[in-house]
């Protein structure tokens, strides 16, 4: 089976300038710095990471939302990167975006007829009103959100029927691969568990694969199939989602994980937690080394020396740490 | 002893749409040392309810409609402002979510970690400030001797929470609000500070309320669980009933729809529906319309708390005693 989505090396740079007339940079921020992985066809990979450690920059990379400055990318057999602004247009039907924050993401301005037909009137020119209609109203089907309000404003529904909207908008065109960016973080606890069921049916449905950018690994857990766990513009662990859970290598992985309390009294009281020191480093001058060491639990003289490469620790279960 | 109970709290606030019931039926006692988990939705009353106790709603449009809250046997919703003045910051201290937007950017951290010991306390300025230096210290701050006169666009988010965590502490408060204390905080800086606040309720005893929606939370700080939902409370009990043996359909709900990491599962069995407008409260539970235990009755009238015999363990449903 060949992959819907490789990325390979894939570096997004941010150049911080300083100066208002004359600018010079005075660093780079390496937000996306080598990241390679694949994503097969009907598939979730989720992506988890703290904030600023490039996940949502890397998500929005991959559909050139952001230029990256090397790297390959290729969706559906398609080379990403070295498409004109032209042929983007057209061939970003197969690749969609789902956002946060469902009250920012939808136009105020617009109604639910309007927001679902965009896509559909980009994508086709002008067309036959009735025709865009009968599909609008199989998106809004398709997402479970009555018919009957295809005439309302945005304001009037909730955070969970919002976010219900903005996946009919990007289900419009049918697409192979939506980039979910903390779909459900902006959501209540009652209401995340109905979202991600429905972007469970709908990847049966419609043999979608999501990259599911999370900070929530056991909402990520749920969903994918695969995760890779980034820190600091690089993935540091990458497995299948049993074995990530089952035998997490890479002490970040061990400490984000041992760091989720569960909702259970009796087994907080009896964890053991990994607690890491201090927080995020800067990212215009991460560590020498390997980038994890200033708050790594196990530290050793090597991690000063040396980047750890990315290996294959066996059975497809990717570390980067001198000790996995 | 109970240092703070708090009988029948109604807090409304009256809009243009209508009247708001924010917090419509709220009780409970706080003991000494202990940890009191309130937990619910955007929207439930949990912060609300905890607001009023202060004195912290605005007032028009909101107002306390009903209700007593007995801090050492003083009510705190009858104090004149000035009275109320003297307890709050002093004895009940609160910190706030997000530690980015709690603190004024322009002045230096020891002018903001003191203040309120200038306002409460007859303290000379060497004497506040070594105080402050005390505080930061038992909160885990590092060099703060010198970081004291730092601004805080200097400290990360997880040293700025741990700084109003500081503020909160420095005239040794006998309670202490925390809402959503962790929820604008990554998950690894949030294991730092849960364990601050487990390590220092261990060693100052003072009795403390955490408002929050992540169960998680929770279960690691609770001793008792209070869960809210459309301005009533419908469950109350030890941390270890809630979880184990909770009573309230919503209760029940809302633990099995959690993903959970510790747990193998398939389906996510969700709760319908989305939580109701407050202004269009109709009679009846206010679970009703979500509720998969709905009978006639529900939709009619109002539940009361009902008591399990066993325990110190309501829930607010028709059918929780023989659930």
């Amino acid at each position: 089976m060949s992959a819907l989505l490789r990325v390979e090396d894939l570096r997004v740079h941010f150049p911080i300038l300083k100066g208002a007339i004359f600018q010079r940079r005075v660093a780079v921020l390496k937000a996306v710095d080598g990241v390679s992985f694949a994503l097969q066809a009907g598939e979730t990979l989720g992506l988890v990471g703290e904030s600023g450690c490039g996940k949502s920059t890397l998500g929005r990379g991959i559909i050139r939302l952001y230029q990256p400055v090397s790297g390959q990318i290729t969706i559906d057999g398609e080379d990403v990167v070295a498409m004109s602004a032209d042929e983007l247009k057209h061939k970003r039907a197969g690749f969609q975006m789902i956002f946060q924050d469902p009250y920012a993401s939808l136009n105020p301005r617009m109604t639910v007829f309007d927001i679902i037909a965009e896509p559909l009137y980009t994508a086709w020119g002008r067309r036959d009103r009735n025709v865009v209609k009968r599909n609008v109203l199989e998106l809004m089907d398709s997402v479970s959100l009555a018919r009957k309000f295809i005439r309302r404003y945005p304001h009037e529904f909730s955070g969970g029927q919002r976010q219900r909207i903005a996946i009919a908008r990007a289900l419009a065109l049918k697409p192979k691969l939506i980039i979910c960016d903390e779909p459900v973080s902006a959501l209540d606890v009652s209401i995340q568990s109905q979202i991600l069921n429905l972007l469970i049916e709908l990847q049966r449905e419609f043999n979608l694969s999501y990259l599911f950018i999370s900070h929530d690994l056991s909402a990520v857990k749920h969903i994918s199939q695969n995760i890779a766990v980034m820190y600091l513009g690089k993935i540091v662990e990458l497995a299948s989602c049993e074995e990530l859970f089952r035998a997490p290598q890479h002490p970040y992985t061990q400490a984000l994980l041992s760091a989720v309390p569960y909702p259970d009294p009796r087994q907080e009281r009896q964890r053991r937690r990994i607690l890491l020191r201090d927080d995020l480093p800067d990212p215009t001058c991460p560590p020498r080394g390997c980038r994890f060491n200033t708050r790594c639990h196990k530290v050793v003289d090597k991690c000063y020396r040396d980047e750890p490469l990315f290996k294959d620790v066996g059975g497809k279960h990717f570390s980067a740490c001198h000790l996995s | 002893m109970a240092v703070l109970d708090v009988k029948n709290l109604k807090t409304y606030f009256y809009t243009r749409e209508g009247v708001v019931k924010a917090v419509d039926d709220f009780s409970f006692t706080l003991e000494m040392g202990m940890t009191l988990g309130i937990v619910g939705e955007s929207g439930s009353g949990k912060s609300v309810s905890v607001c009023s106790l202060l004195g912290l709603i605005p007032k028009p449009p909101g107002r306390i409609v009903a209700g007593q809250a007995l801090y050492r046997g003083n009510d705190l919703l009858q104090m004149s402002e000035s009275q109320l003045r003297r307890v709050r910051g002093k004895k009940i201290a609160m910190i706030f979510q997000d530690p980015m937007t709690s603190l004024n950017p322009y002045l230096r951290i020891a002018t903001q970690l003191t203040e309120v010991l200038a306002m409460h306390t007859d303290m000379t300025a060497s004497q506040r400030l070594a105080r402050g230096i005390e505080c930061m210290n038992l909160v885990g701050i590092p060099n703060a001797a010198s970081r004291i006169h730092d601004y805080p666009h200097q400290f990360s988010g997880g040293m700025r929470q741990r700084v109003m965590i500081a503020m909160a502490l420095i005239t040794d408060p006998d309670i202490l609000i925390a809402d959503e204390p962790t929820t604008a905080l990554d998950v690894t800086i949030q294991a730092q500070i849960l364990d601050l606040l487990v390590d220092l309720q261990r060693k100052i005893r003072m009795s403390v309320i955490i408002i929050t929606h992540d169960l998680g939370v929770i279960a690691r700080l609770s001793d008792r669980v209070l869960i809210m939902y459309a301005g009533n409370k419908v469950e109350e009990g030890a941390a270890d009933d809630i979880f184990y043996r909770p009573q309230h359909p919503y209760t029940q709900g809302l633990l099995r729809s959690l993903p959970r990491l510790d747990v193998e599962h398939e389906e996510l069995p969700s709760i319908a529906g989305s939580p109701p407008d407050l202004v269009l409260l109709k009679q009846g539970c206010v679970f009703a319309p979500r509720c998969p235990q709905r009978q006639a009755v529900c939709v009619e009238d109002r539940p009361i708390p009902i008591k399990r015999a066993s325990s110190q363990h309501t829930a607010k449903c028709h059918w929780s005693a023989d659930a």
